[in-house]
């Protein structure tokens, strides 16, 4: 789960903010999606890629990235999920990028947000609550930690 | 097939016109005629057909659209293809059939094929071209029952000649859904685990003498299958209970779901995403599972339901069942649909949740009824009729010509009569089928 070298993010980003975004098992089942996922990433979203690692977690590793929801009655079912098939990490850089990228999902549930008619990515792609498709870190002090255990 | 068939398809592939009106008319006479919509279809469909609104994505069909049966399976357009069994899972889907080549000295072969996503082999085996929409073929040495797909795997039970009722799996085994998997990921490889089509052979030591596979049902990462001695077993994912085994424990090997009844054999199973719906001899109702949303009929949201519930159903005999994603629909004996949970109801837009179940107004005379992740689907065999709703994606999965629009009230397709009356449907999350049935007694 290592990516090569050092992203741009750890190296001094100055205003820049940074963010860990995770494509999930469900999205990377479909491969052509995952394509136009990160074309509109860039493009439409305007958020630079500067670390980008393909990886598969063990239930440990889903575990130790999600301890903070220790206990909650989600947590069980989000760590088998998240160790059930490969995930691609982003490392996403630009002004506001974590509520930017947050805006860009759209809420938890996809089916919530189908049903309220928004665009988001979630209610495009999600399928669960569960297997909604992607992950966002929701602070500077989460996407630090979130971006430290991916890249570590 | 009924006369009255032939002249309803040729009325409508005269609004096509040209070519492939004729090849309908023409395939017709030996094939079963096969409608689809939603995700990847159109790769599949009579050159020209149906149009595109914006915003559809590409290779979709945003209405029931006839495929044609030769480039589904690969084989020569003389070929006659007759249909036994259709699935779709999450942008997946299986027809299985007879295909016989015109005046060709050999027998029948059975096919299956598959089309859409196989990165775990869920349509039987790994493509073997580059090409991401081709079809993938694969002959059977077994008729095909039934095919139920989940995200990302395929379960069915076939039947070989003097032999009894198997499950044969393909695709992920991730969470155990097709048994222990076969091909763990090579070294670097990331992947999740899966299997090629095999039988599920540890279900052999679960069942009894003389005992068989009845029906088989896919969540989305699980597997039920309901045996000829009203037995449940599951396997796969079991985060939520999904197994009804008292744990939250995922398994490969099918473990009997308690709580059943012991005198009273089970005689349906329902299940597409995260929960399962059963449905005793004595009409008693039972549900397992996820139920976040209320979809458990029972007046309340439960996070997880780890052994089956008896669930109180107040709308008279139950005909069918039919497990969704965040809902649930219960068919009463005298055609009315009753809807639980959340989102894709059918019961307008200022209803869009509902703890206890509640009858679709305006949608009577319903023989059966199909759910996925978040949609539905009803038949009236009589008036042959089709009714679809639920919430939209960009595949145009409701049918109805809408992209991306939530369709809040069950809506009737534009599908031939006598095809809705006799049909064999698969309802997947993106893609829906309806065939021709193969000509046999009770085909309603």
């Amino acid at each position: 789960m290592c990516a090569a070298g050092a992203p741009a993010w750890r190296q001094g980003a100055g205003a820049v903010e940074a963010t860990l975004a995770l494509l999930k098992p469900d999205l990377l089942a479909d491969a052509r999606r995952v394509q136009a996922v990160e074309w509109e990433i860039r493009e439409r979203h305007g958020l630079a890629v500067a670390g980008r690692a393909e990886l598969m977690w063990t239930r440990a590793q889903a575990t130790a990235f999600y301890a903070e929801h220790h206990g909650r009655p989600f947590q069980g079912r989000l760590v088998g999920y998240m160790a059930s098939g490969p995930l691609i990490a982003l490392a996403l850089a630009g002004p506001r990028a974590i509520a930017r990228w947050r805006a860009a999902m759209g809420a938890t549930r996809p089916a919530v947000e189908r049903a309220n008619a928004t665009a988001s990515l979630r209610a495009r792609f999600g399928l669960t609550d569960t297997r909604n498709s992607f992950h966002g870190s929701d602070s500077p002090d989460t996407a630090r930690r979130e971006l430290d255990f991916t890249y570590e | 097939m009924g006369l009255l068939a032939r002249c309803g398809q040729r009325r409508r592939a005269a609004v096509w016109g040209g070519r492939a009106a004729r090849w309908f008319v023409q395939a017709r006479a030996q094939s079963s005629a096969v409608l689809a919509w939603g995700a990847f279809v159109g790769r599949f469909a009579a050159a020209g057909a149906g149009g595109q609104p914006a915003g559809l994505e590409p290779h979709a069909c945003a209405a029931p659209t006839p495929l044609q049966p030769h480039l589904v399976f690969g084989a020569a357009p003389e070929a006659e293809i007759r249909v036994q069994a259709v699935g779709a899972g999450v942008r997946h889907a299986l027809i299985a059939a007879k295909v016989a080549a015109r005046g060709g000295a050999a027998g029948p072969r059975t096919l299956l094929a598959g089309l859409g996503l196989n990165r775990c082999g869920q349509l039987g085996r790994a493509r073997a071209g580059a090409s991401a929409d081709a079809s993938v073929v694969t002959e059977l040495d077994a008729d095909v029952v039934q095919i139920a797909c989940g995200r990302e795997h395929t379960a069915m039970v076939v039947r070989r000649p003097g032999a009894g009722a198997r499950v044969a799996v393909c695709g992920s085994s991730a969470f155990g859904q097709t048994g222990p998997a076969e091909q763990q990921p090579a070294a670097g490889a990331l992947a999740p685990p899966s299997t090629e089509l095999r039988d599920l052979d540890v279900l052999d030591a679960a069942l009894g003498a003389g005992e068989s596979p009845a029906k088989v049902q896919c969540g989305l990462d699980h597997t039920v299958v309901l045996t000829t001695a009203g037995r449940v077993f599951a396997l796969g994912w079991g985060a939520d209970g999904q197994l009804g085994a008292g744990s939250e424990s995922d398994s490969a090997r099918p473990v009997r779901v308690r709580g059943l009844p012991d005198t009273v054999p089970i005689v349906d199973i329902s299940s597409s995403t995260d929960f399962t719906l059963a449905l005793g001899a004595d009409g008693r109702l039972f549900y397992w599972g996820n139920a976040e949303y209320g979809q458990c009929m029972v007046g309340r949201k439960i996070e997880r339901v780890l052994v089956p519930m008896e669930v109180p159903f107040g709308g008279g005999r139950i005909r069918a069942i039919a497990a969704g994603g965040c809902h649930a629909l219960v068919l009463a004996e005298d055609g009315r649909v009753h809807a639980c949970g959340f989102g894709a109801l059918g019961l307008g837009a200022g209803r869009m949740s509902a703890l206890l179940p509640l009858p679709i107004s305006g949608l009577g005379g319903i023989d059966a009824v199909w759910a996925s992740t978040d949609r539905c689907l009803a038949v009236d065999r009589r008036r042959g009729r089709v009714y679809s709703w639920g919430l939209g994606n960009a595949e145009g999965r409701l049918g109805d010509g809408s992209v991306a629009q939530c369709v809040l009230s069950p809506r009737q397709l534009d599908i031939d009569p006598a095809l809705a009356r006799r049909g064999l449907v698969a309802l997947g999350n993106d893609i829906a089928l309806v065939a021709e049935a193969p000509a046999a007694p009770g085909g309603t």
